[in-house]
């Protein structure tokens, strides 16, 4: 894609996205129900403008398109893929064992709050263990 | 493992992305591998292989790691 194009694309990107934002936030001014769905409505909406996008790019440009197949293909790319996804799985299991720890001791359930930082702590260990297993390489 | 990839390739007078394209990985992949970041799985290391036409004990050279 050239540098014009994508300029242009991120433009309309641009737009669209500000025309969602106001005509949602117009539209759904006395339905608050519907405006807590909205933001579920821009992702899928957004998401699927990008993804047609690519797949329009794709079919005007095949070299773009054998690109992304060997990217997608790519043995070293999949394990990055793969460590990353794990990397992002064990933040989130750490982050929701301390979040659980700060609502039990809101709820003055001190021994299953300090149970929670126990985890969180187990599981941040793993966690520099494996880091530092995997970052040698690649 | 030590490999001799890059040797390999700048003899047979090709660029990495010309590589990439034909054993069908990203140049990053064949960056790291001639870094020797990258081991290749037995796939690759064979693709690699044929696409020389040698070995892959004349490509990728196994030493015994430290404990």
């Amino acid at each position: 894609m050239n540098k014009n194009r994508k300029t242009a694309l991120g433009v309309i990107i641009i737009i669209a996205g500000l025309a969602i934002v106001i005509g949602v936030s117009v539209l759904t001014l006395d339905r608050p129900g519907l405006r807590m769905l909205s933001p579920m409505a821009c992702g899928l909406f957004g998401g699927s403008l990008v993804w047609g996008v690519n797949m329009i790019e794709r079919g005007i440009n095949p070299k773009l398109a054998k690109e992304q197949d060997i990217e997608a293909k790519d043995e070293r790319s999949i394990i990055i893929r793969g460590k990353a996804a794990y990397i992002a799985m064990h933040v989130m299991f750490i982050l929701m064992f301390i979040f659980g720890a700060y609502v039990f001791h809101v709820l003055d359930n001190i021994a299953a709050g300090f149970m929670c930082y126990g985890i969180a702590f187990i599981g941040l260990l793993v966690f520099v263990i494996f880091i530092k297993a995997i970052g040698k390489k690649m | 493992m030590e490999n001799r990839l890059e040797e390999l390739r700048k003899a047979h007078g090709i660029k990495q992305e010309e590589l990439a394209e034909a054993l069908e990985v990203s140049r990053q992949t064949i960056g790291s591998l001639e870094n020797g970041r990258y081991n290749p799985s037995i796939l690759l290391a064979f693709k690699i292989s044929r696409y020389f036409g040698v070995n892959i004990e004349d490509i990728f050279i196994y030493e015994e790691e430290e404990i």
